[in-house]
């Protein structure tokens, strides 16, 4: 397990959300440093994808404050909170491309649309990020319906890393891909967030890619951390429902 | 007795939920067209996206409604020549079909067609978007999902209906005047100038004013049940339904109340 010194870049402290009446999560906390990645575990429908999306601002939260290096989100109002948030780029469970545009249109989506970069700039980056993803530039002009699942996921992240974010969301990444996608896209992550220093948060139900990416887990239980550590002390943790999960019996 | 009493405050709690229910589902329609119409005005603007919904709702359109007008002017035709026949008034049906097109029947009719097209189009984009995490990702983009997805669909259905219902009108009075000289024996031009001399730009204007609202309705409907589908494939088909229903009462209602302001009833 390699370490990090730094401090963490984002740090949540007692966060709850409820949703239509109903509790979802509550006094969650977790902290993530530049160049870690934490793996958020749990069953379904343990409030893993509504936290991420606390933190984007996607979902309300009830309470709790979200760090984002020295702005506090749930506070922060217009601007701040936009710009704040604008350092998170996140990788979408079903990669969430947009169907009417091109790949390259895609990735350089937030170059043109929210940051004024010109068209031959923008499809610039988004060739040099298709490269960096493993991704051939004759896919650029094809539309994401051309793409297989695995390459829709890693045109995903071209478009998350696009804008140089410190913290990157990565939700299911390698969920409904084949064994070797699911590889590619494991290596591609820990890859990425070694070159970056970037902090990231995925969630996952798939062990393997658990021990091959991240350096530490929190695990969600009853709608908070049930236990925290590092992915090397996993199996020796004495937490049952963290047990249960990983040999998938109870 | 105490069944009763218990069975007439069931019914009075299930008439007022429902109309608790309304008056909520009426509330965020409102603050979601508010929204959207505040976005309209101020940047950033996209215009690929405002053109590429005013092809949609035009260009693309103008077929169906086309279609529509024509046979509708026909059958207005016929309808008011068999009608007038009987206190030999035939002579008033060049009249009778400008005058119901123009003011009601293109509005109306082009209104309903682009509801069941466009409206339920717009439900189903959006609501796919939803479901599948897009409108999502436009936040995670430093891009705002009302101003980029929902304000230019407003802007363009506002704009282009009455468009379209301009074509109507002038294809439907074509439609009556195909039968009316073709089958029923009318003077060409004669037909043309009772048409001129008796249609006012008031006629015109009013079933574009009319046109205008029924667009920005059907937008409205359309892009908030579409924003707001959930549950996957089974949520997005009623959203698409809902959109489509809604949007056409909405145009119904609001034709009676615009009529009567428009032409001073009220």
């Amino acid at each position: 397990m390699s370490k990090t010194t730094l401090d963490p870049i984002l740090h949540v402290q007692e966060l709850s959300v409820t949703l239509g009446g109903k509790l979802i999560i509550e006094d969650l906390g977790f902290d993530v440093a530049p160049g870690e990645t934490l793996a958020l575990l749990g069953g379904s429908g343990t409030g893993k994808s509504v936290t991420l999306k606390a933190i984007l601002g996607l979902l309300p939260s009830q309470a709790g404050t979200i760090h984002l290096g020295e702005v506090e989100l749930r506070s922060a109002t217009g601007r701040d909170a936009a710009a704040a948030r604008a350092r998170i780029g996140m990788l979408f469970q079903g990669a969430a491309l947009f169907d009417s545009l091109s790949v390259w249109e895609n990735i350089a989506f937030r170059l043109t649309q929210a940051e004024g970069v010109g068209q031959k700039v923008a499809r610039e980056r988004a060739l040099t990020m298709l490269d960096a993803v493993g991704l051939e530039p004759t896919l650029a002009d094809r539309r994401p319906a051309d793409l297989s699942g695995g390459q829709q996921k890693r045109a995903g992240l071209a478009r998350a890393l696009a804008a140089e974010p410190e913290i990157l969301f990565f939700d299911e990444p390698t969920t409904g891909l084949d064994p070797i996608s699911a590889g590619l896209i494991d290596k591609l992550m820990a890859d990425t967030v070694a070159r970056t220093g970037a902090a990231a948060v995925m969630i996952t139900h798939d062990i393997a890619s658990v021990r091959k990416v991240c350096q530490r887990v929190a695990f969600l239980h009853d709608g908070t951390i049930g236990w925290t550590g590092a992915v090397a002390d996993l199996d020796q943790s004495d937490f049952a429902p963290l047990q249960a999960f990983l040999t998938g019996r109870d | 007795m105490g069944t009763s009493v218990t069975w007439i405050l069931n019914g009075l709690a299930r008439i007022g939920a429902g109309l608790l229910a309304l008056v909520a589902g009426v509330g965020a329609r409102t603050l979601f067209a508010l929204q959207a119409t505040w976005r309209i005005a101020a940047p950033p603007f996209y215009p690929r996206v405002f053109f590429g919904q005013v092809a949609e709702f035009f260009y693309f359109s103008l077929p169906v409604v086309g279609l529509t007008a024509l046979f509708t002017g026909m059958v207005l035709a016929l309808q008011s020549y068999t009608g007038f026949e009987r206190f030999s008034a035939e002579a008033a049906v060049p009249q009778v079909v400008a005058l119901s097109i123009a003011r009601e029947l293109g509005p109306v009719l082009a209104g309903l067609m682009v509801s069941g097209r466009m409206g339920a189009a717009m439900a189903a984009e959006l609501g796919a978007m939803r479901v599948t995490e897009q409108i999502d990702a436009l936040s995670t983009l430093r891009v705002d999902p009302m101003r980029y997805l929902v304000a230019p669909r407003i802007l363009a259905a506002t704009l282009s209906l009455p468009l379209l219902v301009l074509a109507a009108d002038v294809i439907g009075i074509l439609g009556g005047y195909l039968v009316a000289v073709g089958q029923l024996g009318f003077d060409g031009p004669l037909f043309v100038s009772n048409v001129m001399r008796f249609l006012t730009g008031g006629d015109l204007g009013s079933g574009l004013i009319k046109a205008a609202v029924f667009g920005y309705l059907i937008a409205v409907m359309g892009c908030y049940h579409g924003f707001t589908a959930s549950a996957g494939a089974e949520g997005v088909g009623r959203a698409t339904t809902s959109a489509v229903v809604s949007s056409a009462i909405a145009i119904l209602a609001s034709n009676f109340l615009l009529t009567a302001l428009l032409f001073g009833i009220v």
